[in-house]
């Protein structure tokens, strides 16, 4: 529960996913379930001119298990804190 | 079921094995004529080809429609060929399978089967307003009554759904009462809004053809409001009879045997006639009912669909409806244009293409809106929350809790209510449920969230105390892994347990030793440290959490865990007998959590720990391999750099703190401990060890110059300060790393501390620091000298930190007196 916490306080941000097939879709994460299925609004293709099908879409759902990464900005993850939190998953 | 055309009503002995003799493929073939595939539209739902990846579940805006093709189309097809295979399986298999699919009992089907499949007004199919539909809820229960007795005539026309929606939705959820609040949101119903004077306005109504009332299924409305008007009087029977809440009753479940595609088109014709009258008087109120507000009231809204919607609705009832419906539809459309047409002309072109880019939004808004009924939606909203929902839910979800405390968001007033709905609030804000933005939406599906989390925590509960892996709510392959708890990649053994085992094993390997053993100093291993520290870690994160709740916090155990006492140690002893604590002091997240540690630590207790650092200096990494002397290259590694550079971060910090609120006697303890334990020649040399040094003098120098220091303390203070001049005597141009040539940002700190120095020494003290530095003043100087200003600037300040005392200052050429 410690990721699906943790993003929750990414709610309202903006991030950038990176997808296992190498899309990164960067947009306002909007919401986040328990298997860190991710909805993101206003989204933009990073690498858009190698996958211009996503030009034209505004939002959309994405299954957790093809998320490689997430970025975000480092100023909206407490650290100290999310040590803690991992400390109690222990 | 005949898919591919073979005939399931034909003599059986073709079947039956009889002919054992081999097919040829393409005798078998012809007989498959290909132009028999048409019927393929009906059964795969039309033009199958196109289906890509867009497909349109909606089934609205394609004219092509496929999803709804099946359901309409039996009709067309039965009047093309002699026999339709829709015709043939309805009348053999269908019912066997509607049986065994819905398990029902289809007794009144023959009746009913052929309930013409659109029912519901025209008029219904509007989309309304948010103003609107709040506006007909609050008018709701006046009518509520009046209502009822509509239902109670009509009772067999509460079934009779759209086919679209009936064939999309279970039998049990079509009928079950939608919990309150969630059929609101479809709640466009005029019909509950009758006029007073209804029935007399009813004969006066133009009819200009017998089945003008059934409505032109899809006028351009999206048919999601077929479903509401289905759920609107499923709510009111359920107010008639509240016991109807079970949803498997049988009476609902007759309803989906009225399936449109098991009734041919005679059927449902026969079934047209027998319930006009039932039907005609039943519309006819409810379009009176809605029609008549809605001239009244929301004018405009008619204006605008009607016209626009025009020529995709015809293509919509095209298939949607069998075939003898169209031209009624057709003609009522005609007719609904003809009252309308005039208010359109109206409107200018921007007015009308203003509406035509609204009304095209709300379609798109709401075409989809009405796949899931609110049960459907309860139902998954329900196994979402089971999921998340825990027994503990500020542990399970401590870093998202703690963060809000933390890191409040501006804006956010409205807190004072979420202390018993937090859960629901929650997972309403996060889950991205914003119902129209409208606080009043919001609460009453907050309300509902919340009487759902209360149930879903009492089941999960219930569900931990019970079995560990019960799977109800998995939808779908289960693993053993869930999204709460995933499975595990790396097996850890708990603290405890692995203790017990280290303990178990020293005592097998060592039993002939213990006697040694037990009078020798402990030894730590790595591990040990490690343990150690994730002890004190977590004891303050105890403390930290127990504080959140209540003021009083018992310290003792904190203190404990640091095991400051544990073993006595100094520097030079054996690196794995060295106390524990000094050990954990080596540690990146040691240093860390130091100046959370502190708070909550008394004075004595830090001093005790300072005692401890000081006597254990050189036993600190920081300082240990610190220092550039024990390098060949003479230079620090990087990994050290970065661990001083904590250090100065944290631990100097920590310290500079803590040397506040110690006495004069105490600092000069301290740094006698500091060089008796201790070679302070080599701890100048290094970066933390210096600053250690400056810290205590800087602060010794402070206290002097306050005043009212006793002349024991004096005199004491002078010894030791000679003391440590003496260690440093001869060595002090030592402190200067001999490869910070590079000239990038020279740290000041060598400067402070002969600054602090020599303030605290007499001139002869003084003279003899400038004696050994003289070669670096100058060195700097001269670098100075080639660094463009800003650096030269930086360069000679730090310099001039150290000068100052003295009353002199540098330029880049000379020395000067201090004006």
């Amino acid at each position: 529960m410690l990721f699906f916490s943790f993003f929750k306080t990414l709610v309202d941000q903006e991030v950038t996913v990176e997808l296992k097939n190498d899309i990164e879709i960067k947009g306002v994460l909007k919401s986040v379930d328990q298997f860190l299925n991710l909805k993101l609004d206003n989204i933009s293709c990073v690498n858009e001119d190698k996958y211009p099908h996503l030009k034209s879409i505004k939002n959309l759902f994405i299954r957790g298990s093809t998320v490689r990464y997430v970025h975000m900005n480092p100023n909206s993850v407490d650290c100290t804190l999310l040590q803690d939190a991992s400390r109690r998953g222990m | 079921m005949s898919f591919f055309g073979f005939d399931p009503t034909g003599p059986p002995q073709s079947r039956g094995g009889q002919n054992e003799e081999a097919y040829d493929f393409e005798n078998t073939y012809n007989g498959l004529d290909e132009a028999d595939d048409a019927l393929n539209d009906e059964t795969f739902g039309g033009v199958s080809g196109d289906i890509g990846k867009d497909f349109d579940f909606g089934g609205v805006s394609s004219g092509a429609g496929a999803g709804a093709v099946p359901v309409a189309a039996p009709a067309a097809g039965a009047s093309k060929s002699g026999i339709s295979y829709a015709q043939a399986a309805s009348s053999t298999n269908d019912e066997d399978f509607m049986n065994d699919l819905w398990g029902t009992s289809n007794a009144p089907r023959n009746e009913e089967a052929s309930v013409p499949p659109v029912v519901s007004n025209p008029n219904e199919r509007k989309v309304l307003s948010l103003e609107e539909i709040e506006a007909q809820l609050t008018a709701i229960d006046p009518m509520q009554q009046q209502q009822q007795q509509q239902q109670m005539q009509f009772h067999p026309q509460y079934g009779v759904m759209p086919p679209r929606f009936g064939y999309m939705m279970p039998p049990g959820g079509m009928m079950a009462p939608p919990p309150p609040g969630q059929f609101q949101q479809f709640g466009n119903m005029p019909m509950q809004m009758p006029p007073m004077g209804l029935p007399l306005q009813q004969q006066q109504l133009p009819i200009p053809e017998q089945q003008q009332q059934i409505p032109p299924q899809g006028q351009g409305q999206p048919p999601v409001s077929i479903p509401t008007q289905v759920i609107k009087e499923q709510n009111s029977s359920q107010a008639r009879m509240p016991e109807n809440d079970i949803p498997s009753q049988p009476p609902r479940k007759v309803d989906l045997s009225q399936f449109p595609v098991l009734g041919s088109k005679d059927s449902q014709h026969q079934q047209h006639q027998q319930q006009h009258q039932q039907q005609q008087q039943f519309q006819e109120q409810l379009n009176l009912q809605s029609q008549e507000p809605h001239h009244h009231e929301i004018p405009q809204e008619l204006q605008q669909q009607q016209p626009l919607d025009q020529a995709p609705s015809h293509q919509h009832s095209h298939h949607h409806h069998p075939h003898h419906q169209q031209q009624q539809v057709q003609r009522q459309h005609q007719h609904q244009h003809h009252s309308f047409h005039q208010s359109h002309e109206d409107l200018t072109p921007e007015q009308q293409e203003k509406m035509a880019r609204r009304q095209e939004k709300v379609q798109r808004i709401v075409r989809y809106s009405g796949i899931m009924n609110p049960k459907d939606k309860d139902f998954v909203t329900r196994f979402q929350l089971s999921q998340i929902v825990t027994e503990d839910p500020y542990n399970e979800d401590f870093y998202a809790q703690v963060f809000k405390v933390i890191h409040p968001k501006v804006g956010n007033n409205n807190s004072q209510q979420q202390s018993n709905n937090s859960i629901a609030q929650a997972y309403l804000e996060q889950s991205g449920h914003r119902l129209g933005g409208r606080n009043k939406r919001a609460d009453v599906a907050l309300q509902r969230m919340q009487q759902q989390v209360q149930k879903a925590v009492t089941v999960a509960r219930e569900r931990s105390k019970n079995t560990p892996h019960v799977k109800e709510g998995a939808l779908g392959r289960f693993t053993s892994a869930s999204g709460k708890k995933p499975r595990q990649k790396l097996e850890i053994i708990s603290r405890a347990a692995q203790r017990e085992k280290e303990r178990a094993e020293k005592q097998t390997n060592n039993e002939e030793q213990t006697d040694v053993e037990s009078s020798r100093l402990k030894t730590y291993s790595r591990k040990d440290i490690l343990n150690i520290l994730e002890d004190i870690i977590g004891n303050l994160m105890n403390v930290e959490g127990e504080l959140r709740t209540q003021s009083d916090v018992d310290l003792d155990k904190l203190w404990e865990s640091l095991r400051v006492l544990e073993q006595p140690s100094s520097s030079g002893d054996n690196e794995s007998e060295v106390n524990p604590f000094i050990q954990c002091l080596s540690f990146n997240k040691c240093l860390k959590v130091l100046p959370r540690l502190f708070k909550f630590l008394n004075r004595e207790q830090i001093l005790t720990i300072v005692t401890l650092v000081m006597s254990n200096l050189e036993n600190l990494k920081v300082i240990k391999d610190g220092s550039y002397t024990t390098y060949n290259d003479k230079k620090v590694p990087e990994s050290i750099t970065k661990l001083v550079d904590t250090y100065s971060l944290t631990f100097s910090k920590v310290l500079m703190n803590a040397v506040q609120d110690f006495r004069f006697n105490e600092i000069i303890g301290l740094l006698v401990i500091l060089i008796e334990h201790n070679n302070v020649s080599f701890v100048s040399t290094t970066k933390i060890g210096l600053n250690i040094l400056t810290t205590f003098l800087s602060r010794a120098e402070l206290i002097r110059g306050e005043g009212g220091i006793s002349a024991t303390d004096l005199s004491e203070w002078s010894s030791c300060y000679d003391e440590l001049f003496t260690s440093l005597e001869s060595r002090i141009a030592a402190i200067f790393p001999p490869n910070s040539t590079d000239g990038s940002g020279e740290d000041p700190y060598i400067w402070q501390f002969l600054a602090t120095l020599s303030l605290g020494g007499k001139l002869s003290h003084q003279r003899i620091i400038v004696d050994e530095v003289r070669d670096e003043i100058f060195g700097v100087m001269n670098k100075a000298k080639l660094l463009d200003v800003y650096r030269k600037q930086q360069l000679l300040a730090n310099l001039n930190l150290y000068l100052v005392v003295m009353g002199l200052v540098a330029d880049e050429n000379e020395i000067k007196e201090l004006s």
